[in-house]
């Protein structure tokens, strides 16, 4: 439990039992219900930690309460602690012009904005449509996108806030009817060059994202999208039955904004990765890719290696016999994912359980950043129970529903994608074969020096900010002082190269190029250095290219007249891999203030060297 | 009891944030906090999709208490 206060402890334990009702039952009612009780108790937030807290504004021409409802839910049930904010009915355009409006005191971190083209193009335009020249749909068009830009620039210069805009429905009638396609410009293409124009302005944007509600109503089917009755009684804009899909896509984002994303699925063999059960059916008598079974099988391991290609961790939880597993794995024809596609392994006849914490450990991963697929309800339940962190999708009975079943997690989004993300799995794959050099090691100086590491340093440039701001935000453990900025922040240090300097590190071995995995940023003073910022992802803890990193830090320090080098540590949660980093490199302590310790390093006495087994290159 | 009573009961309740034994007759839209023209609206759907029927628009004006929401019922041909 997250949303708390001192006082209110009473209310904290209300809050669960109202959440543990929408969680048994997700239903409509059960929704309303809980919001509205939520609403009634007094939840002072003030001592939920930051990064629990979110601020959603939200903009719409339509009735917007029960996608509030949805979202302020299922917030909570993530253990967020949401304030919502609503324009006043259809005032939405008057809210983001008015630069004194309730919208911008209320500093949002997340704006969502849905406007029903009705509402832009007026209440004529489909009985008229027939009749209007090209010329005339097209003034339509360019003026809903002035509209619709003319508030978004608005936004964008008022607010840090994450702006997700709704793209429009295409509608499923068309007066033209068959011959909606054959027109100039039909009433379809209207709207879907609409679309295209709005995806295409923002596609470029860290700020504004554009939601797809076209893609979700077509999901959900077009003519169920709307409940007439409740439209026209109180202009609800999304049936009861299409919300949990708003609500749910919705969600990704807050959960990607939020780093609440899932990073590894750990999967079953039996009746996960292939049909039968290897022990009883044997290598040959498994059904993979040949029977209907069999395809529906290798099609679920072909979306599992789609999302191994977009970043996600993938490692195999089975009970089974670890040899005979292995064999299918490497040697059966009809496999799709391979050893190299799993970045750990558990296949063993102990408790899954147990097998996870292991798998979380070993990839030094949180639990709250696994998921795991396992067709026995008992094995889920299980789960469920013993560790409520690990997210446990419910499996449908019949294997052909398993790829629709794993196509809905929302959980593996991000707000951007790098190549470096793109290519983890390779990196994991590669850290389990590190590991197994470590182990055939007599020292670890033999098996550092084995590594052949080459570490490449360089200051930020427009291409490595990008990377170097997705790090600031994510490392939680080799961290020094967790110090968090946004990508425009980290420019404006850029741009100040005699104030600030942020430097970039990529590290490779024999195994494989990790691509940039550690970042510092420097405030230069006049005759001393300060380090502000000094991370290094978990993927490169243990392997010295730290030091690699520091020595440099300190050499360009001395170079540019510096005296000393000033190093800070902030204590969390997570960061105590970090703790001993200034005192293990020769710094000495100045002393403690505010939770911060500060540390010097003094040239005139001593300073910081390259590990002799990296070869170090600066650009 | 009848289960169509227990259902009614049931959205009334969640709805209006009551627990089920205070739902009766007597519960009226001008003296409950929770009856407001949202709650209204919410109460009128999910009963009208419970029992399959469809109110008029003077039906949904004209209903100011439970009582009233079983008298609606009842005209449509649904005993509660």
């Amino acid at each position: 439990m997250s949303c708390r206060s001192g006082k209110s402890m009473d209310n904290r334990s209300k809050l669960e039992d109202i959440l543990k009702e929408v969680r048994q039952e997700p239903a409509y009612l059960n929704y309303w219900n809980a919001y509205r009780r939520i609403q009634r108790l007094t939840l002072s937030d003030v001592e939920a930690p930051e990064e629990k807290k979110v601020r959603i504004a939200i903009l719409s021409s339509f009735t917007v309460e029960p996608l509030v409802m949805y979202i302020d839910v299922d917030c909570r049930l993530l253990g967020l602690c949401p304030e919502t904010y609503v324009s006043s009915f259809n005032q939405y355009s008057q809210e983001i012009l008015n630069e004194n409006s309730q919208l911008y005191s209320f500093s949002p971190d997340m704006v969502i904005m849905t406007i029903r083209a009705e509402s832009l193009l007026g209440d004529e335009f489909l009985a008229d449509f027939p009749r209007l020249s090209d010329e005339d749909r097209k003034g339509h068009q360019t003026e809903v996108i002035r509209h619709l830009v003319n508030l978004i620039s608005k936004l964008e210069s008022q607010t840090n806030a994450f702006i997700l805009v709704s793209n429009f429905v295409v509608p499923w009638f068309s007066p033209l009817g068959i011959l909606d396609g054959k027109v100039g410009l039909g009433l379809r293409e209207f709207f879907q060059r609409l679309n295209r124009s709005i995806e295409d302005l923002y596609k470029q944007s860290r700020q504004v994202y554009v939601f797809d509600l076209e893609g979700l109503a077509g999901r959900h089917g077009k003519a169920e999208c709307v409940n007439y009755e409740m439209y026209y009684r109180g202009a609800f804009a999304f049936s009861e039955t299409f919300l949990p899909t708003v609500a749910d896509q919705y969600m990704s984002y807050i959960k990607a904004l939020k780093n609440l994303s899932r990073k590894c699925i750990t999967l079953d063999l039996d009746n996960v990765l292939w049909g039968g059960i290897l022990g009883e059916d044997g290598f040959d008598g498994i059904r993979l890719g040949e029977d209907p079974t069999g395809r529906a099988y290798a099609d679920l391991q072909r979306l599992l290696l789609a999302y191994y290609n977009r970043g996600v961790i993938l490692a195999v939880n089975s009970k089974n016999n670890r040899d005979e597993a292995l064999k299918v794995i490497e040697e059966h024809p009809n496999m799709i994912l391979r050893g190299r596609h799993f970045a750990a392994i558990r296949i063993n006849w102990k408790d899954k359980v147990e097998n996870m914490i292991e798998l979380a450990d070993e990839l030094n991963i949180g639990l709250d950043s696994m998921v795991f697929v396992d067709d026995s309800p008992q094995e889920r339940e299980r789960m469920k129970q013993a560790l409520p962190q690990v997210l446990v999708p419910d499996l449908p009975k019949s294997p052909f529903q398993y790829l629709k079943a794993l196509q809905q997690i929302g959980d593996f989004n991000t707000l951007v994608l790098s190549e470096e993300d793109k290519r983890r799995g390779e990196m994991y794959y590669a850290k389990k074969r590190r590991r197994d050099l470590m182990e055939s090691m007599s020292s670890i100086e033999d098996f550092l020096r084995s590594l052949d590491m080459r570490v490449e340093i360089k200051l930020a440039d427009s291409f490595t900010v990008p990377r170097i701001t997705s790090l600031i935000n994510r490392t939680n453990q080799f961290n020094l002082t967790t110090r968090r900025y946004n990508q425009a922040e980290v420019e404006l240090m850029c741009s100040r190269p005699d104030d600030f300097q942020t430097y970039s590190m990529k590290v490779s071995d024999r195994f494989g190029d990790e691509g940039i995995v550690g970042v510092a940023i420097i405030h230069r003073e006049v005759d001393k250095w300060v380090i502000d910022s000094f991370l290094l992802s978990c993927r490169v803890i243990g392997r010295t290219v730290e030091t690699a990193l520091l020595a440099k830090i300190a050499e360009d320090a001395r170079n540019s007249g510096a005296s000393v080098l000033i190093g800070e540590y902030i204590p969390t949660k997570k960061n105590s891999p970090a703790r001993s980093f200034y005192s293990d490199h020769g710094f000495e302590v100045l002393g403690e203030e505010e939770n911060i310790v500060r540390w010097k390093l003094d040239f005139s006495k001593t300073t910081v060297k390259t590990p002799e087994w990296v070869r170090v290159t600066y650009d | 009891m009848t289960s169509s009573e227990e259902k009614l009961r049931e959205i009334a309740a969640k709805v209006l944030l009551l627990q089920g034994s205070e739902v009766n007759d007597n519960i009226s839209r001008k003296d409950t906090e929770a009856w407001d023209s949202l709650a209204h609206l919410m109460l009128i759907n999910e009963t009208e999709a419970t029992f399959e029927v469809s109110f008029s628009d003077d039906d949904i004006l004209e209903i100011n208490s439970i009582g009233d929401l079983r008298n609606k019922l009842r005209k449509l041909g649904v005993e509660t």
